[in-house]
């Protein structure tokens, strides 16, 4: 588990944001087997997980109940997912929604987040990115302040005063090289995808074939990791990378 | 109700034939009627002289007696005359029993010396003209005369004229009607031929004819339509082949991966290789389909691009930077050469993004280990200009006319991993910016593309 310093917050803290025990997700998602993976997957990340097929329903359990969040398929048999949000929020429900959708197009993400919705992730999405979306959500109003000091095992990143030490080396980082590393250790624990990677750090929403990540993630590792122990920066084949301590 | 052309011609042409035809017909009318009335005015002023002559030598008998030799000689009916004294009593006059309106009616015209009319009488079906005329001693001369003779002719003309305008007209309209019938002949041929291609004929065009120029035109500006679409229609055809046979390759490779790592041993390092494979090819396919996607929005002009300031230079920059290490990583040595002011472009920064990884990816693709890339962006008042050049395998001449082509993929490209799309993508977004891009290559020695866009004043502020 990464330590932070500064910004206020005990690891422990964190740690329960983190974790998400008792974090109650909604899901509504007409299409089963998509709705299992993701109910799976959420479940192995500790969140308590309440599924349904159909707007109607999935409008009524969010009037019902109370959810943390609330993962809603645009397109869903009878009430779809824009209309379901309008009822929602016309109730005064301001259950944080991630919408998923089939559409890439950028009129279909200002419709969705016109209608209501708090983020929109475009189908097939990575896991990783989903997860990573949703505890944004989750987190939304509950940390005063990103942390200006970000910390993993001995490496220590100073954001303003923008060094990096290693057991106390100084570590020389070009600077889209301590753009990757700051949005690896804000993700501390967590494996962040290739495009999360591309999209946070470069601005780009598309992947440009020639293996350019992976080879600047090598760059960086060389810099990071050579030399101390143990290696910080792993990757995750097929998912991702994660800065974390045990590989 | 007029709406066919060939109604709407008859009716214009037929309109046109009898306002042209009125109005001669009114010119010679009003001509004839006045040289008629001249003639008759002239025999009244004739007249009057003379009576005036034998006033003046002969006196009020002299004139009685001559008023009825004259009348009766010209008909009693068709002429009258009279002399009123200064005070207006009647000194001398010609039998006024045919001219009873005239001579009922007090026509006094005090001030009418020499002044003629047509008078419409009374009892008489024809006009008749009169003279009045003021004599030296203040009396009156009154000259009546019928212009029956003119009337009736005119009568005639009048009845001649409208019964051969309307034969005419009929004629007119018939042979407009027809006329116009004719000449939308070829219109209606090249109707029924549409018609006959849109039922399914795609392949057939129109056969050329004598059906004069502007039809010819017409069954050519058709043809060049319907070749166009028989055009679209195969690339379109060969694009959803494409699509079809790339989106397999990938689909071919996920299942027997799938298949073979299930019927192995049960290895879970096997497994998790298998996994990690379908995520890269099911991302790679993502990528695909979206690209075509994203062309297809291009080509189609539905995919609004922001309109924003894009400083190029920036782009570049950023560009060059990312794919940096991935270049060293295969001996590739990048270079760039970027002006450290900003160059600003209008449109969509990130297909920017996507021009320039698309080319630096196809650069640094095609350039074997020990080769360079160079990167270079210049700028003149108008344009921003981007060269990337490569020391690579280059595109023989043949690939060159293809190389923005949908999925086109040169013999050399074939094992490459790739779609075949981001150079095309690269074309259809530097176009919908209003900009070129080029390519020059030598086989074997590189290839160097060129992208050039309307540069802009930047933005205050």
């Amino acid at each position: 588990m990464p330590k932070i310093a500064g910004g206020g917050l005990r690891p422990e803290g964190l740690q329960r944001i983190c974790r998400d025990n008792d974090m109650r997700i909604l899901i509504v998602e007409d299409d089963a087997k998509t709705a299992d993976f993701i109910t799976r997957g959420l479940k192995r990340e500790g969140f308590e997980v309440t599924r349904c097929a159909d707007g109607q329903t999935g409008l009524q359990l969010l009037l019902q109940q109370s959810f943390d969040a609330a993962i809603l398929d645009i397109m869903l048999p009878g009430l779809d997912g824009l209309a379901l949000i309008e009822r929602l929020r016309g109730a005064g429900v301001a259950t944080p929604v991630l919408f998923l959708s089939a559409r890439k197009s950028v009129q279909d993400r200002i419709a969705g987040l016109q209608a209501g919705g708090d983020d929109y992730l475009v189908k097939p999405f990575s896991f990783a990115e989903l997860v990573a979306r949703l505890r944004a959500l989750l987190r939304r109003g509950q940390r005063p302040a990103e942390p200006t000091v970000l910390q993993l095992a001995d490496l220590v990143m100073d954001v303003i005063a923008r060094n990096v030490t290693r057991a106390g080396q100084e570590i020389e980082l070009q600077q889209r090289e301590f753009a990757l590393l700051e949005y690896l250790l804000r993700h501390a624990g967590r494996v962040v995808s290739k495009t999360m990677i591309l999209e946070h750090v470069w601005g780009y929403d598309f992947d440009p074939q020639t293996n350019v990540v992976e080879a600047r993630i090598c760059r960086l590792r060389d810099k990071i990791d050579r030399g101390f122990d143990p290696p910080l920066i792993h990757t995750v084949r097929g998912v991702g990378y994660v800065a974390r301590e045990r590989s | 109700m007029l709406r066919t052309v060939s109604q709407r011609l008859t009716l214009w042409y037929s309109l046109l034939f009898a306002a042209l035809s009125l109005g001669a017909f009114l010119l010679v009318y009003v001509q004839l009627a006045a040289g008629l009335d001249r003639q008759t005015d002239e025999r009244l002023q004739a007249k009057a002289r003379e009576f005036a002559r034998t006033y003046r030598t002969r006196g009020v008998k002299g004139l009685r007696l001559e008023f009825a030799t004259e009348a009766n000689g010209a008909g009693k009916r068709r002429v009258f005359f009279r002399l009123l004294g200064p005070d207006g009593t009647r000194q001398a006059a010609s039998d006024a029993c045919a001219w009873k309106g005239l001579a009922a009616s007090p026509i006094q015209h005090p001030a009418c010396g020499g002044r003629i009319q047509t008078l419409h009488l009374p009892g008489r079906r024809f006009a008749v003209r009169m003279l009045c005329s003021r004599l030296d001693d203040g009396s009156l001369l009154q000259i009546a005369a019928s212009i029956k003779e003119n009337e009736m002719l005119l009568e005639a003309y009048r009845e001649t004229f409208s019964t051969v305008f309307f034969i005419l007209l009929s004629c007119v309209g018939l042979g407009a009607y027809f006329i116009s019938r004719r000449a939308m002949a070829g219109v209606r041929q090249v109707t029924a031929a549409a018609a006959s291609i849109a039922a399914g004929h795609l392949d057939q065009p129109l056969p050329p004819g004598k059906r004069g120029a502007e039809i010819e035109n017409l069954t050519a500006a058709f043809n060049t339509m319907q070749r166009r679409i028989t055009a679209l229609i195969a690339e379109l055809t060969t694009v959803i082949d494409n699509v079809a046979h790339d989106l397999r390759m990938p689909i071919t490779r996920i299942r027997g991966m799938a298949e073979t790592t299930l019927s192995g041993e049960n290895n879970l390092a096997a497994f998790r290789d298998m996994a990690v494979a379908v995520i890269e090819e099911s991302d790679r396919l993502v990528a695909m389909v979206n690209t075509i996607l994203e062309l297809a929005q291009i080509d189609a002009g539905t995919l609004p691009l922001p309109d924003e300031a894009v400083d190029l230079a920036q782009v570049v920059r950023e560009a060059a930077e990312l794919f940096l290490p991935a270049g060293e990583d295969r001996g590739i040595d990048l270079r760039w050469q970027v002006p450290t002011e900003p160059l600003f472009i209008r449109g969509d920064v990130r297909g920017m993004q996507r021009v320039v990884a698309n080319l630096l990816d196809n650069a640094v693709k095609y350039t074997p280990a020990g080769g360079r890339v160079d990167l270079q962006v210049s700028a003149s008042a108008e344009e921003v200009t981007l060269m990337v050049s490569d020391s690579g395998v280059g595109i023989d001449e043949d690939a060159m006319r293809h190389v923005f082509d949908r999925f086109y993929r040169g013999d050399a490209s074939r094992s490459t991993p790739g779609s075949g799309l981001g150079l095309s993508l690269a074309h259809a977004i530097v176009t919908a910016h209003h900009g070129r891009i080029t390519v020059t290559s030598q086989p074997n020695m590189g290839s160097r593309f060129l992208v050039a866009l309307p540069r802009i004043t930047p933005p205050a502020g």
